[in-house]
């Protein structure tokens, strides 16, 4: 029931709450940053770390914006973070809803499976790049981490498969690895 | 995306089709949130400032020796510290950097260089944004046509508007001036409005680099600055580059 009903939040804002463009300034601009961050840093794992901190930055500032548009309230566990993740936040940015799928039997992990993922549109990997294992929309890991970090929750998340690397899907893994006590700054360990 | 042509037939031509009539079926194409885009933006500056921060400091140690390794991470110049805290842009815990606006490193080439970092960020958006939109149902046949295009169909396609003004002297000279630049329109600041502009002149290259490399794809070589007087106004001026001019620079 409660899956039905932030789907019908994300969908909702989406509709009636969200200014709308085209996507293809938004992939073109993310498509020529990560061919200039493979350029300066001339290492794919390094650009994978930095497209992970810019994802970080913005998840920290993504949330409010969640917030305000939605008027969600703080989740009850981590399986309705998982549905306001999935259905809310990937709605109101991008227009898509990954499945929510793999949990661990502690559920304290999931996986988010991504059918359609925008950034991928008009991409294909040169084979260097797989090989030497650029995440290519690895950004995503980080807005993820950024937005639940906001939220108390501390996270580790990684791709595990992406379409771009030949994968039959692209899947994200988000484990929350403690709930951050509200009194200590967020991050301050 | 070509699911439209499928099976082990889909030569290059189906697939060409295929991808022309997509161009041409997604006059609306997919859509996302416009915020996505205003959220990137100053994490690409941020990200780009960092990175040319890094290639300074190693060419800087390369110059210095290698002994001058450690001592190179020790005593950095105050500009270079700045910069280092840019890395660690969004400190955790302190949401209310809400912008993800920071203020420039002080040092004016390292700007320069992310500038022009932008710039080609920008060139290969213009190029690929050419290859995808431009129009199939009328030719452009001069420079003119090519700018209307800009200012008309990629703008609206971009900005949700199109240029307020367009002015050309006939020469190869052509002044775009939109009044209520989108990327502008959010960037309030409160150190007055030169402070604010300064902080802007990034985020200005990026398009210039779109209309450059919009151009640039039709066979036009052309330099593009912008300028401000005022956010969220922005002017961009084209100058077409003849071959010749092209041969007398190199």
């Amino acid at each position: 029931m409660a899956a039905k009903q932030y789907k019908a939040i994300g969908e909702e804002a989406w509709k009636n709450n969200v200014e709308k463009v085209n996507a293809e300034l938004f992939i073109f601009t993310y498509g020529s940053l990560v061919v200039q961050l493979v350029k300066d840093f001339e290492d794919y794992g390094a650009v994978n770390k930095q497209l992970d901190k810019m994802g970080y930055n913005i998840g920290v500032r993504l949330i409010d914006d969640i917030l305000a548009r939605t008027g969600i309230d703080k989740c009850a566990d981590f399986h309705t973070t998982a549905e306001v993740v999935a259905k809310v936040g990937f709605r109101v940015f991008l227009n898509i809803a990954p499945a929510i799928a793999n949990w661990s039997a502690d559920a304290k992990e999931f996986s988010l499976i991504l059918e359609d993922n925008p950034l991928n549109d008009f991409c294909e990997l040169p084979p260097k790049a797989v090989q030497e294992g650029l995440w290519y929309s690895n950004v995503l890991c980080g807005v993820i981490r950024g937005a639940l970090e906001m939220m108390q929750m501390q996270t580790e998340v990684w791709f595990v498969h992406d379409v771009l690397r030949g994968d039959d899907v692209s899947e994200i893994r988000v484990k929350l690895v403690k709930i951050l006590d509200e009194e200590v700054p967020v991050g301050d360990e | 995306m070509s699911n439209t042509a499928t099976g082990p037939v889909s030569s290059a031509t189906q697939l060409l089709s295929a991808l022309s009539l997509d161009g041409r079926n997604s006059a609306e194409g997919r859509q996302i949130n416009s915020s996505a885009l205003e959220f990137l933006l100053p994490e690409l500056v941020n990200a780009l400032v960092s990175t040319t921060l890094r290639t300074k400091q190693i060419s800087e140690r390369i110059a210095l020796g290698l002994d001058a390794q450690e001592d190179a991470s020790d005593k950095h110049s105050p500009s270079t510290e700045k910069g280092q805290e840019y890395n660690a842009t969004t400190i955790p815990g302190n949401p209310s950097m809400g912008s993800g606006w920071l203020d420039l490193p002080e040092d004016e080439e390292l700007v320069e260089q992310v500038c022009v970092k932008l710039e080609m960020v920008g060139f290969r958006v213009g190029k690929r944004i050419a290859e995808r939109f431009s129009p199939l149902s009328r030719r452009l046949t001069d420079t003119l046509d090519i700018v209307k295009f800009i200012c008309k169909d990629v703008w609206t396609l971009l900005f949700n508007r199109q240029v307020d003004n367009l002015k050309t002297n006939h020469r190869g000279v052509y002044v775009l001036q939109d009044n209520k630049f989108k990327w502008f329109l959010r960037m309030s600041g409160n150190n007055g409005g030169a402070a604010a502009a300064r902080r802007a002149q990034p985020y200005i290259w990026l398009p210039c680099g779109i209309i450059r490399g919009i151009l640039d794809s039709f066979g036009t070589n052309t330099v593009v600055i912008a300028e401000t007087l005022g956010l969220p106004q922005c002017t961009f001026q084209i100058k077409v580059v003849s071959e010749e001019q092209m041969v007398a620079r190199a």
